[in-house]
């Protein structure tokens, strides 16, 4: 089997950047994040963190163009070999982060 | 092969494109347009081949947007027909001399979808998802980040902008 | 277009003659034509081929068994095609299925936004079974034939 059949998320390695949503040319991508103050690094004021809530991919509309993959400048997005199953749910195409586990 | 770029006047279209032929430019490999509406004019190009010395010849002529009439080069090119009907379709310029420009594929929904300040509908009504910043919820206590610039969707015209 | 495949299923305990029937509309149109042509392409959908004539014996319209039609909506369903649609599914008798293979299909694919596609051959008629893909690859038709006959009572 090729080993472009799907598309998946290491969600710890997501910063919440936008910019895989931003590119995606069919807008299959949706991203929910919010922002939390991280204050642990004994610094003098605490750290603003994105933090991740939701991420969505529509592989109904997804075309298996890969420019999310190769434009996340944190390699959180990667190629798999296994395809996304059929379904006959009619929001069944809608993944989030834990069916887009690696 | 060669390739020679020539920019005319609109009034010289169909003659130069008529030297050209008779010169040995003997295929029409395409004519097509490209709108340019902050200039107020839409582009039009015709690619033309000489197959035998290997040149290919791109002619390229403005009209302008609103009074967008040029020649057509049914009388060199017979094949001109189809690509002219299409981009009548597609630009709304019209060839004068171009005997069918019935649309090919349209019924008029959206005017003219080539140019450039036709929005689609589906995708100005539709809500762009990189419209968020995870900064739009911010941490307890501080503020929503303002960003200089937020980019818009992609692909819509700027009066159709969110 | 229409071209038709039959097998023997085994759906839900039951034998039924499975009569795929392929609508090809666009690019995922000749990914079905091609997979069709692998011999033994339906016959790799689990449960096909409990019939009477064995393993990968093909069905008959008159092998007497129950039939159950499955319309494969491969490609893109434009305006001006959706009365095509709604004819061919009109023209499969009961009991039917339709599964909507590959993107647009499933949500009009990249062509969401154009003045001239439906978004989703499920503006026309209903669909049973999605299978994603851009395109879909044949063992993919195949996993979408065996969730249609896991979703039939």
């Amino acid at each position: 089997m090729s080993a472009h059949a799907r598309i998946a998320l290491i969600a710890e390695q997501c910063t919440s950047c936008m910019v895989c949503v931003r590119e995606c040319p069919t807008w299959c991508i949706t991203l929910e994040a919010h922002q939390e103050l991280d204050g642990d690094q004994g610094a003098r004021r605490p750290r603003t963190v994105n933090v991740l809530d939701t991420f969505t991919i529509d592989w109904g509309l997804c075309m298996y163009c890969g420019i999310c993959v190769d434009v996340c400048p944190f390699d959180a997005l990667e190629w798999h070999g296994d395809a996304v199953a059929p379904t006959s749910a009619p929001g069944g195409l809608q993944h989030g982060i834990a069916d887009l586990h690696p | 092969m060669d390739v020679h770029e020539h920019r005319v006047q609109p009034v010289d279209w169909q003659l130069h494109c008529a030297d050209l032929a008779a010169a040995g430019a003997s295929m029409l490999d395409m004519l097509t347009a490209v709108d340019d509406p902050d200039a107020g004019r839409i582009e039009v190009l015709a690619h033309l081949v000489d197959v035998d010395a290997g040149q290919r010849h791109l002619v390229w002529t403005a009209v302008d947007r609103t009074v967008a009439e040029l020649a057509s080069l049914v009388e060199v090119y017979p094949g001109a027909s189809w690509h002219e009907r299409e981009v009548h379709e597609m630009f709304g310029v019209t060839f004068v001399g171009n005997p069918d420009l019935r649309p090919l594929l349209t019924t008029g929904e959206v005017g003219f979808p080539l140019r450039r300040t036709t929005a689609l509908p589906a995708r100005v009504a539709t809500m762009w998802p990189g419209g968020t910043e995870p900064s739009d919820r911010p941490a307890p206590g501080r503020v929503a980040a303002r960003p200089r610039s937020r980019p818009g969707p992609p692909g819509i015209p700027a009066q159709w902008q969110p | 277009m229409g071209a038709v495949q039959r097998r023997w299923a085994r759906v839900g305990g039951q034998r039924v003659s499975l009569h795929v029937v392929e609508l090809g509309l666009a690019c995922c149109g000749v990914e079905v034509r091609q997979a069709r042509r692998a011999a033994d392409l339906l016959d790799s959908v689990a449960g096909v081929g409990d019939g009477p004539g064995g393993p990968a014996g093909p069905g008959a319209p008159d092998d007497g068994l129950p039939e159950l039609h499955v319309l494969v909506v491969a490609g893109t369903v434009t305006t001006r095609l959706a009365p095509a649609l709604l004819a061919a599914h009109a023209a499969l008798p009961e009991p039917r299925a339709v599964l909507a293979f590959g993107a647009c299909a499933a949500t009009g694919g990249p062509y969401w936004d154009s003045y001239s596609v439906l978004p989703g051959a499920h503006e026309v008629v209903p669909v049973d079974v999605w299978v994603p893909g851009c395109p879909p690859r044949p063992a993919d038709l195949v996993a979408g034939l065996e969730e249609v006959l896991r979703g039939r009572p």
